[in-house]
């Protein structure tokens, strides 16, 4: 099979005194959009390393398109957001995109063009890509990293926590750009934090913990993900002169439970969050916090979900 | 040669007002006294500054500030992004150089004195060959260290070759005296032609010795760079 695929890998530092991988194996097929998440130190920046071929596996095999990931072949087809950006803040974001045009050999007719789209791509285009980097504010200097990561349509994208610093209009970018990625075909992991992100992007995750895969989970992306929405009140429900919550107060809201001042909605995304609230307030409800309900992947974070690493 | 890693440089090395400041005063300062001297060569030690300061941090910066990891997952080869950095750094210098001789020659000229084109022509090869060899020694102490850390470390052993050879001379002990001109020679490879060169074979010698102390910086550069691993990940 071609893909990314990782055969007990197992990477130490300091002569073998910090284990930071130890026996990962993992396989990621063709167009597959896979997440990494873990605590901090768990070993997912130092598995994008090894992938990249910036660092050398102490022991295991390491295969992309059967190829090792030092071949020329495979990083022709390689495109990499790393978690701290440095980019060269001399350059232009025009230049920086064209320069890394001409790194990925690809040809030099494509190479203006290919920048421009780049920059419209990831909403750099309106003069911003023509100011020096050193102008940009962090979310402009995450945009570019991301453009620089996806010029020439790379098969295989490594994005290292790709929307840290970014404002919201980025992150729905960013998820637009991914899911387009992903509709071409295109290979791609995603190590974040942001567990929300990654339910809502990756088909599947896989759990690092202390160096080791603790689990793989299927997240079904793009499926419409229902949350439940937790209300407080000042006072009962019930203690309240008010007409009884209809089973469906809003569209795409429906009552789950209600207990005294504690009401739960499922809700099915947050305009019909908004909509509730919205409702609730009208209608004179004390309402003193409205709380999201942890997601799937919080909870298997957590270990709250059976099935979810110890 | 990859053009695209070569312009980069050269423009990232024109985008400093420090280096550009040092540069435009060391030719400037060279210039000046062609102008006032008459002498149609420069001080032959000005091509070192000029290396120094359009090619220290070649490598190191990269490295110190993460931008190379961008450039080697790309389809660039180590030994050639190496390789690459060196011909940027002696092609940026010499360029100068030969724009600084070309000034100096055309002053002498507009002065109406005498002009030794051979004597210019030496000293112009010397001095490319200095840059040439000095490069190559700033490429693999670059591999070293990040920033400009190489440019620290040439100076160091510079000044600790030249105590060396003096301690060397003042104690009449030649053994210590050709430790320390030896490091000065590495650091510096460099070939005497302004003296006379008496034939071609009387020169072999010390341009196999040159030629063996690029070759060497390079292959070394190339090395510790090949075994160097880049990754932002904490170690614990």
């Amino acid at each position: 099979m071609a893909g990314i695929e990782v055969q007990n890998l197992t990477k130490t530092f300091r002569g073998g005194m910090v284990k930071a991988l130890d026996g990962v194996s993992l396989a990621v097929a063709p167009g597959e959009v896979c997440g990494v998440i873990g605590p901090n130190g768990a070993g997912k920046t130092t598995l994008m390393g090894c992938l990249l071929g910036l660092l050398s596996p102490t022991s295991g095999d390491l295969r992309i398109d059967g190829l090792s990931p030092d071949d020329m072949a495979v990083r022709t087809v390689t495109g990499y957001l790393p978690e701290r950006l440095t980019l060269d803040r001399w350059m232009t974001g025009r230049d920086f995109l064209e320069y890394h045009h001409g790194l990925a050999r690809l040809p030099a007719i494509e190479r203006r063009g290919a920048a421009a789209s780049a920059l419209d791509q990831v909403g750099l285009a309106n003069g911003a890509g023509d100011k020096s980097i050193r102008t940009y504010s962090r979310g402009m200097l995450q945009r570019l990293g991301l453009a620089q990561a996806l010029i020439g349509r790379p098969r295989y994208v490594y994005l290292d926590e790709p929307t840290s610093g970014m404002d919201p209009s980025g992150v729905v970018l960013f998820r637009k750009l991914i899911r387009d990625e992903a509709a071409r075909g295109a290979t791609i992991l995603l190590n974040s934090h942001q567990l929300e992100q990654v339910e809502r992007l990756c088909d599947r995750v896989v759990f690092v913990r202390g160096g080791r895969v603790e689990s793989i989970a299927t997240v079904d992306a793009g499926a419409t993900m229902v949350r439940v929405l937790r209300i407080r009140l000042a006072r009962s429900a019930e203690a309240l002169q008010t007409e009884p919550l209809p089973l469906t107060p809003v569209d795409g809201v429906q009552l789950v439970n209600q207990d005294g001042a504690e009401i739960q909605f499922a809700v099915a995304d947050d305009a019909a969050a908004a909509r509730l609230l919205r409702y609730l307030v009208e209608r004179n409800y004390p309402v003193i916090e409205a709380v999201p309900d942890e997601g799937r992947l919080e909870r298997l974070f957590t270990g709250h979900e059976p099935g979810a690493p110890a | 040669m990859n053009p695209i890693l070569i312009g980069a440089y050269w423009r990232e090395r024109l985008s400093s007002p420090v280096r550009m400041v040092l540069a435009f005063a060391i030719v400037g300062l060279n210039i000046l006294t062609s102008a006032f001297t008459g002498s149609p060569v420069p001080d032959a030690f000005s091509a070192v500054y000029l290396t120094l300061v359009l090619g220290g941090g070649a490598i190191g910066r990269d490295v110190s500030s993460g931008a190379i990891h961008l450039i080697l997952v790309r389809p660039v080869r180590r030994s050639e992004y190496v390789l690459n950095r060196w011909l940027a750094v002696f092609l940026t210098t010499s360029l100068v150089v030969i724009v600084q001789g070309a000034i100096i020659l055309l002053l002498l000229l507009a002065g109406g004195r005498g002009v030794p084109f051979d004597m210019i022509a030496l000293n112009l090869s010397e001095q490319i060959l200095i840059i040439v060899g000095l490069s190559a020694v700033l490429i693999f102490l670059s591999s070293l260290v990040g920033g400009n850390g190489d440019v620290a470390l040439f100076v160091v052993g510079f000044l600790m070759g030249s105590v060396i050879s003096l301690i060397g001379s003042a104690t009449q002990k030649t053994w210590l005296a050709d430790i320390g001109h030896e490091i000065t020679r590495f650091l510096i490879p460099r070939l005497e032609l302004t003296g006379g060169v008496e034939s071609l074979t009387a020169l072999a010698v010390p341009l196999a010795s040159w030629g063996f102390s690029v070759t060497l910086c390079l292959a070394l550069a190339i090395l510790v760079l090949n075994r160097r691993e880049f990754s932002y990940a904490s170690t614990g």
